[in-house]
């Protein structure tokens, strides 16, 4: 039996996150990698993408061909871990039993699949692995016109990638505004309009309520009581954590698997990150599920160093966004889709709409349409808890470095790096 | 001094023809660099090539990496596909957008192939000094 | 502006559309506004009436776009009435004021110099290779003794100050104010490298240059600005400044609006004051008030530096210069009527004073004709171009020489003479941050270090070709000029024979 100095079960941001980090500092412990899927590492928000067909299957790869072996990684792919003893170290494939020293669990989430009659028609898809693409652009051809289920990020970038695929595609949702976990009112009108300018419908306050067919999707109905005939429909109404490993094991869970600010869970040793996490949240101090990717890098980044026996704690506060639809550029952080309780400056010009959410003279989130470029100044301000001061007032023209106040400007000028970690 | 000749030497630099006439005339190059201003006071700002790059661990794509050797933080734009993540995440403000059909995302590359970067070449002032090791990579000093 | 129309202007911005990219570093870079960019038709245009000439947007130009020349449109030539002599008329006419100017004379006048050259070794005596031989360009500043005396190898007499400089060529007095602190800053460095001196002029001296106090002339003026027991004892050299050579028999004035922060501070003046230098120090009315004011100078820095009295070449100077060395000068500092300036009337600029040429002759004679020569060194300024210029005037008598505008031209002064306008896009003579900072002192530095290190290769080249191996050996010697051109009235004050003679 193979024991490993490091065994990771996952094969997606975080898990790279802690390969690199562990192979910043030891370059001997060994390394084992176990995934469900049988893939090289790829990049899991560009599925929507090879949907589209705009990104081949070589630039799905999230990290080159020769990654595992440059970095010295035993991978397992396709081997789904059945089991773990957390207590023994142990891990269980069908392929055998491998022990390990230290683990990190990056599992991810599984979507939530609604019940929802007529589910179980072939043109009913999720949209969360590359397997999930594949499949879905092999229906494609029998597909003139898609339901997706959800106005959240998936939903929308797997719309966008069927309407560039030329399917006609009505998007349902049943919150009263699409990505309402990122986006105000406004700033989600903003991403509506992009859509209504390719004819794409958004359904709010709405959702399926049937999908009819005989074998494979020919309609579904609408709780409002319309229908409408379609050949495909996307179930995008979320993801949940994939807890099962974890379930009655000394692992502690909440939503996720609950981590402290090392990214170790209550079980010594045992590490996780990624969206399978439920890790702190600087800018609300409390623990909570963000399934977003640059978090996820470096969650996995803390884990891998506290793996290898550094010291490291994570420090990201804010969610991130930044994604395009139909090119138009919205980036959004923090606070960004609270609609009261703060104080908002907010413009609308040829350059876009913009939003800061202020508390307390502190920016604690913002949204950005259009003219995104230097929005990482911006974060900083989120992320930094810089006070506002005069700076208020220069929101809107765009922030550079020079309108910070000197101190922290030279902090930063001179200090080169730029991880938020904090050693 | 704020004449923003650095910028002209990177957007020759990165662009096709490199050649300066030509460049701007036939390309809209973008410069990977750019100066700020307020009052008296300005300085051009660029990539740190910062250690822990935090736009290299937020790109969704892989197409962001750095060179363990050069230390330099390199981004592909034949892998970008314009999220603009990285944008988002670089405190600097470092990372802009090219234009054209299929915008991507440019910063300083350091300029490959040439001793010295084409902005530090450009300026007429020394206020941009290339320095090696500890400190960052490309120093940025208050225009003297 | 209905009298405008009598102004054509004086340079001509030319662009070429085919080279230029719009990049707009002619905009930024022009002080005067002359350029600008139009969005609308996506093109640059020029304000040709503005162009002073200083060239910077061409130098800056990275494809070589523009072109700055004189304007070819001109009123109607005229032996009498230059376009100058118009040009001026026409202002005064607008303004009914005195028509300023920066630099030095620019007028057609003779230079001597030229008129001057130098001997070089054959065959009865040997010349010297400085490459292969020591060539002593050192020399000492400060009155020297009658005699000395020494015993047992060792000087016993007590020496008055000496000041050593490495190569006999300083840079002239140039105030904070009238020049930026960039500027100053790299004249300190320069100094401090090539062991020579730099000179605060009357304006004070910045704290932040007291580091190089080594390496410094502090001024007295008449103003008395920024005068106080740590800035003469900070010096090397303490000047006393009676005249300069670009408008001898007028004092200074520093408008207001630029005795601002640091210069006000340096300066000892409240902000926003004017900083007026009068015409005469108001306590020297006499030789005797001179001598006074040098004792008092002396006492207060111990009798520690030689005091220099600088005046400008004027008519009498030898007979003034005698009086200052009878009344205690260690060094007498003469500024010829080419010798620039930050800002002065034009009229007095181009039409007060003597060349330096006869003014050093002049002087220089009379202090060996009355036996006193050894009691003051002279320091000659006054439009020095080249080390020939140099050379020459060690030859004429001088122990060293002040350049100012040589010094200015290595930091980019292009001579478009717009200094007493505040404006300067080359960051020298201006207070305007905006302008200042284009200024590095450190590219300054090792440019006036070049300049000097070059010049200084060049002295030592003709030393060995006249046979002499050191600068102190050549002082006075003027046997090895000739004059060519020159009346016997001009050979006779020089004091230099014919050529072929």
């Amino acid at each position: 039996m193979k024991t490993f100095t490091y065994a990771i079960i996952g094969n997606s941001v975080a898990a790279i996150g802690a390969i690199e980090a562990i192979r910043s500092v030891d370059r001997t412990g060994s390394i084992g990698l176990f995934s469900d899927e049988p893939h090289h590492v790829y990049s899991r928000p560009l599925i929507t993408h090879y949907l589209a067909g705009e990104v081949s299957e070589e630039k799905m790869l999230y990290r080159p061909p020769d990654f595992y072996e440059r970095y010295g990684v035993q991978a397992f792919l396709g081997a789904q871990v059945e089991s773990v003893e957390f207590e023994n170290r142990r891990l269980q494939t069908a392929g055998g039993e491998s022990a390990f020293e230290k683990l990190l669990i990056s599992v991810g989430g599984r979507p939530i699949v609604p019940k929802i009659a007529g589910g179980d028609l072939r043109g009913v898809f999720t949209m969360n692995t590359w397997d999930d693409a594949r499949e879905m652009k092999s229906y494609l051809p029998a597909v003139r016109s898609a339901m997706v289920l959800g106005g959240g990020l998936t939903g929308l970038k797997t719309a966008e990638a069927l309407v560039e695929a030329g399917v006609r595609v009505t998007v349902v949702e049943l919150a009263e505004r699409v990505l309402s976990m990122l986006l105000d009112r406004r700033s989600a009108e903003v991403v509506v309009k992009q859509f209504e300018n390719q004819g794409t419908r958004i359904l709010t306050g709405t959702t399926i309520s049937e999908i009819r067919g005989g074998e494979c999707v020919e309609s579904a109905s609408l709780s409002d009581g319309s229908t409408a005939e379609c050949q495909m429909v996307v179930l995008a109404i979320g993801v949940t954590p994939r807890l099962d490993l974890v379930q009655d094991t000394p692992v502690r869970t909440n939503r996720g698997i609950f981590v402290d600010r090392r990214m170790e869970t209550s079980v010594p040793g045992v590490f996780a990150a990624g969206d399978v996490a439920e890790a702190y949240d600087a800018l609300l101090d409390q623990n909570r599920v963000l399934p977003v990717l640059p978090n996820a890098y470096a969650g996995g980044r803390v884990a891998g160093l506290n793996m290898a026996g550094g010291e490291r704690t994570y420090d990201l506060g804010a969610s991130v966004n930044s994604t395009t639809f139909f090119g138009y550029p919205v980036v959004s952080a923090g606070s960004s889709a609270i609609e009261e309780g703060a104080e908002i400056i907010e413009g609308d010009d040829e350059n876009g709409y913009r939003r800061f959410i202020i508390q307390d003279d502190r920016l604690t989130g913002f949204v950005m349409t259009g003219e995104v470029n230097r929005a990482g100044i911006v974060l900083d301000l989120v992320r930094e808890r810089i006070p506002l001061n005069g700076l208020k007032d220069r929101l809107l023209d765009g922030i550079g470095l020079i309108d910070l106040p000197e101190e922290i400007r030279h902090k930063k000028l001179r200090g080169g790096t730029c991880c938020h970690e904090k050693h | 001094m704020a004449c923003r000749l650095c910028e002209v030497g990177c957007k020759v630099e990165h662009s096709e023809h490199k050649h300066v006439i030509k460049s701007f005339k036939r390309e809209k190059p973008v410069a990977r660099l750019l100066v700020e201003e307020s009052g008296p006071l300005s300085f051009a700002t660029q990539c740190r090539h910062c250690d822990e790059p935090a736009c290299m661990f937020g790109c969704i794509t892989g197409a962001i990496t750095k060179d363990p050797e050069t230390g330099i933080v390199n981004l592909n734009a034949e892998k970008c596909i314009g999220c603009w993540t990285c944008i988002l995440m670089c405190p600097y403000g470092s990372i802009t957008r090219t234009n054209g059909a299929r915008p991507t995302a440019a910063k300083c590359d350091m300029c490959p192939g040439r001793e010295v970067p084409a902005c530090v070449e450009a300026c007429p002032n020394r206020a941009l000094v290339l320095m090696e090791d500890e400190e960052p990579a490309v120093a940025l000093e208050d225009a003297a | 502006m209905a009298l405008a129309c009598f102004k054509l202007p004086e340079f001509l911005v030319e662009r070429d559309y085919d080279k230029c990219i719009n990049c707009r570093v002619c905009e930024r870079q022009c002080g005067w506004e002359v350029h600008s960019y139009d969005e609308e038709v996506d093109k640059m245009f020029a304000d040709t009436e503005k162009c002073v000439g200083c060239q910077r947007c061409a130098v800056m130009c990275p494809t070589g776009a523009l072109v700055i020349s004189p304007h070819p449109g001109r009123y109607r030539e005229h032996g009498n009435w230059t376009q100058e002599h118009l040009r001026d008329a026409i202002r005064q006419s607008e303004t009914g004021g005195v028509v300023l100017a920066g630099s030095g004379n620019d007028k057609d006048y003779p230079v001597y110099w030229d008129k001057l050259l130098l001997n070089a070794s054959q065959v009865t005596n040997p010349s010297i290779d400085p490459l292969r031989e020591p060539m002593e360009l050192r020399t000492y500043l400060g009155a020297k003794p009658e005699s000395i005396e020494v015993r047992d190898g060792k000087l016993v007499s007590q020496l008055p100050p000496q000041v050593q400089v490495e190569t006999p060529i300083l840079f002239s007095a140039l105030s904070y104010g009238a020049i930026s602190f960039q500027a100053q800053e790299a004249l300190a460095r320069a100094a401090a490298e090539l062991g020579i001196l730099y000179n605060t002029g009357e304006g004070g001296l910045h704290h932040d240059l007291y580091r190089y106090r080594g390496n410094t002339i502090v001024q007295v003026a008449s103003g008395r600005f920024g005068v106080d027991p740590d800035y003469l004892n900070a010096a090397r050299i303490v000047e006393i400044k009676i005249g300069q050579g670009a408008k001898p028999g007028i004092g200074g004035h520093l408008p207001g609006e630029k005795v601002v922060g640091e210069v006000s501070v340096t300066r000892m003046i409240p902000a926003g004051t004017d900083a007026i230098s009068p015409a005469p120090q108001h306590d020297i009315y006499s030789i005797e008030d001179l001598s006074m004011l040098i004792y008092a100078l002396k006492e207060a820095t111990n009798y520690q530096k030689p005091v220099s009295v600088k005046i400008a070449a004027v008519h009498n100077v030898a007979a003034i210069a005698t009086g200052m060395v009878r009344a205690g000068a260690d060094i007498i500092a003469l500024d010829g009527f080419r010798g620039g300036t930050g800002a002065a009337p034009k009229i007095i600029r181009d039409n007060v004073g003597i060349p330096i040429e006869f003014a050093l002759a002049a002087v220089d004679t009379r202090l060996r004709q009355e036996g006193i020569r050894n009691r003051a060194s002279i320091i000659a300024g006054g439009g020095f171009r080249n080390s020939a210029d140099v050379i020459k005037a060690i030859a004429l008598g001088a122990d060293a020489v002040y350049i100012g505008t040589a010094a200015l031209v290595a930091m980019g002064c292009t001579l478009c003479q717009k200094c007493y306008t505040g404006i300067c896009n080359w960051g020298i003579t201006t207070q305007n941050p905006y302008l200042a900072k284009r200024l590095n002192p450190e590219i300054a530095t090792e440019r006036l270090v070049n300049l000097v290190t070059g010049w200084s290769h060049e002295i030592k080249e003709m030393l060995g070709g006249l046979g002499v191996n050191s600068i102190e050996s050549l002082r006075g010697n003027r046997l090895h000029l000739r004059g060519i051109g020159l009346t016997h009235g001009e050979l006779e004050t020089l004091g230099v024979r014919m050529v072929g003679q």
